[in-house]
């Protein structure tokens, strides 16, 4: 474990660097997202001054539902970005080197590119999503189980990166796969239930986005049952053994063809 | 994916509210249906590659060439876009078939012609401004990306893409109609809905005009400052 949090540190350190050595794209990427994240609570609050209720969800609870989506996709982002090199490392043939050092191969490609630009912006997401929470009312009980919930959706934001990657060893496709993914996500910044049936129910149980991103606000809402609670972390684990399956298949049919 | 989420969004809107700013049920859903057809006409391009070109000094294998870059990108922003139109056809079709929302078809003949102008004027603008983002490639190479990020953001959120500007208050609204983002999507939107006025129409092709000028005259000075500069690095 120590072996691994000073490989993580070394790599983020690099991460780091390779940032900081553009700083004016820094600082035009954190003005971006700022701003994106301002027009967004712009939208909600004007939208909700014409209005008091989208499907049953007062303003407040939309917002939380929003804030949670960008915290938590903002988090597995910082976390995972590696992934999206890592088309260029089994062309390159350059993962050929992962697999020979004494260090899993996935965690290097997992966590070998963590993001400076959304760590910077974390402070106000943070802040924000404190704010949101102090306002509702709930038990601690709630609360543990929101942040438990809030773990569970980023063991599953990191199967679907794991599945990715398997993809890439495969088929070295990447790219397309994780925008897709992306894509998908999006659909969570607000909560299943404006879909209509059977998209609401693929979002809850064939591509976890509910999971993911409502489940954990309903619950600090007191809106889900323990059913609900319990089937989540079932969800959490089964795509992460799924995922760590795949990528061991993956890995086995790996013919180091690019190299 | 974003339109499905824009879409049902509007839909839960519209269970309690006949008209929200301004927008009944029918006119807001077709302006999602428009939105998706517009984004690959309009906003649509390949052009974004020439940052890289720029970056990589693949540039000079142009420069060296008796072709204009600009003419270059804007024909393969055309082909890009003519692409986009018989994917977009089929991703419509899909999604009527699927979410059957009530269409409003525009009849009139000249607002159909002021829509075409309007949706023309979108794409000059578009490419015109993208390629203002991709020029800053000749002194900032590493940060080409996040400028052409910083625009897709204005896009969104300043151009119509994410929700209709009419839902700000009119003080922000009338700033935000100043700026070019706007008569991205939300204008050739709104005059399809025939929900400009005549006067407002050609206030708004002002404004065009005058971004067009105004970033035409911009893009040359930062090109042929760019290309003195340029030194080909990456070659």
């Amino acid at each position: 474990m120590k072996k691994y949090f000073k490989v993580w540190w070394q790599m983020t350190q690099n991460s780091f660097e390779t940032i900081f050595s553009t700083r004016a794209g820094m600082l035009i990427f954190i003005f971006g997202k700022l701003f994106r994240l301002f027009l967004y609570l712009g939208f909600i609050y004007f939208l909700f001054s014409g209005i008091k209720q989208i499907a049953n969800f007062s303003k407040d609870q939309i917002l939380f539902f929003l804030i949670t989506f960008m915290f938590l996709g903002s988090v597995g982002q910082m976390f995972f970005r590696a992934v999206y090199q890592f088309r260029s490392r089994i062309v390159s043939g350059d993962f050929d080197f992962d697999l020979a050092k004494p260090i899993s191969p996935i965690f290097r490609n997992l966590f070998g590119g963590f993001d400076l630009l959304d760590l910077l912006t974390m402070p106000v997401l943070f802040g924000l999503l404190a704010k949101i929470i102090v306002n509702l009312n709930f038990s601690i009980w709630q609360l543990a189980v929101y942040i438990l919930l809030c773990v569970n959706s980023l063991l599953i934001i990191g199967a679907i990166h794991v599945l990715v990657l398997a993809l890439g060893v495969l088929k070295t496709e990447v790219d397309n796969a994780i925008m897709l993914y992306r894509d998908i996500e999006t659909m969570g910044r607000f909560p299943v239930d404006i879909y209509k049936t059977p998209l609401r129910e693929i979002l809850t149980f064939v591509v976890p986005v509910g999971v993911m991103f409502t489940v954990p606000a309903k619950v600090l809402l007191g809106l889900t049952d323990p059913l609900g609670i319990i089937a989540s972390l079932a969800v959490g684990i089964v795509s992460l053994i799924i995922s760590l399956k795949f990528w061991n298949l993956a890995v086995k049919k790996y013919s180091s063809a690019s190299s | 994916m974003v339109v499905l989420t824009i879409y049902f969004l509007w839909d839960a809107v519209f269970q309690n509210n006949p008209v929200v700013a301004g927008y009944t049920r029918d006119k807001i859903l077709t302006y999602v249906f428009l939105t998706l057809v517009l984004r690959s006409v309009i906003l649509g391009q390949r052009s974004i590659d020439a940052a890289g070109e720029i970056a990589s000094g693949k540039l000079t294998n142009y420069l060296v060439k008796p072709l204009n870059y600009h003419l270059y990108w804007f024909t393969r922003d055309l082909a890009d876009k003519l692409l986009n139109i018989i994917f977009v056809v089929f991703e419509t079709i899909a999604l009527y078939f699927i979410l059957r929302p009530p269409i409003f078809l525009q009849s009139d003949p000249l607002t159909l012609v002021g829509f075409t102008v309007a949706v023309a004027a979108a794409i000059l603008l578009n490419f015109i401004l993208g390629n203002i983002s991709s020029n800053f490639s000749f002194w900032m190479p590493g940060n080409a990306w996040g400028f052409w990020f910083l625009y897709l953001v204005f896009q969104d959120f300043l151009g119509g893409v994410m929700y209709p500007l009419d839902i700000f208050p009119q003080t922000i609204q009338k700033i935000i109609m100043l700026l070019p983002f706007p008569y991205l999507l939300f204008f050739p939107a709104n005059v399809y809905l025939g929900k400009i006025s005549a006067p407002d129409y050609f206030w708004g092709l002002t404004v065009v005009l005058f971004w067009l000028t105004f970033c035409l005259f911009t893009v040359k000075k930062i090109w042929l400052a760019g290309v003195k500069d340029y030194q080909a690095e990456g070659r």
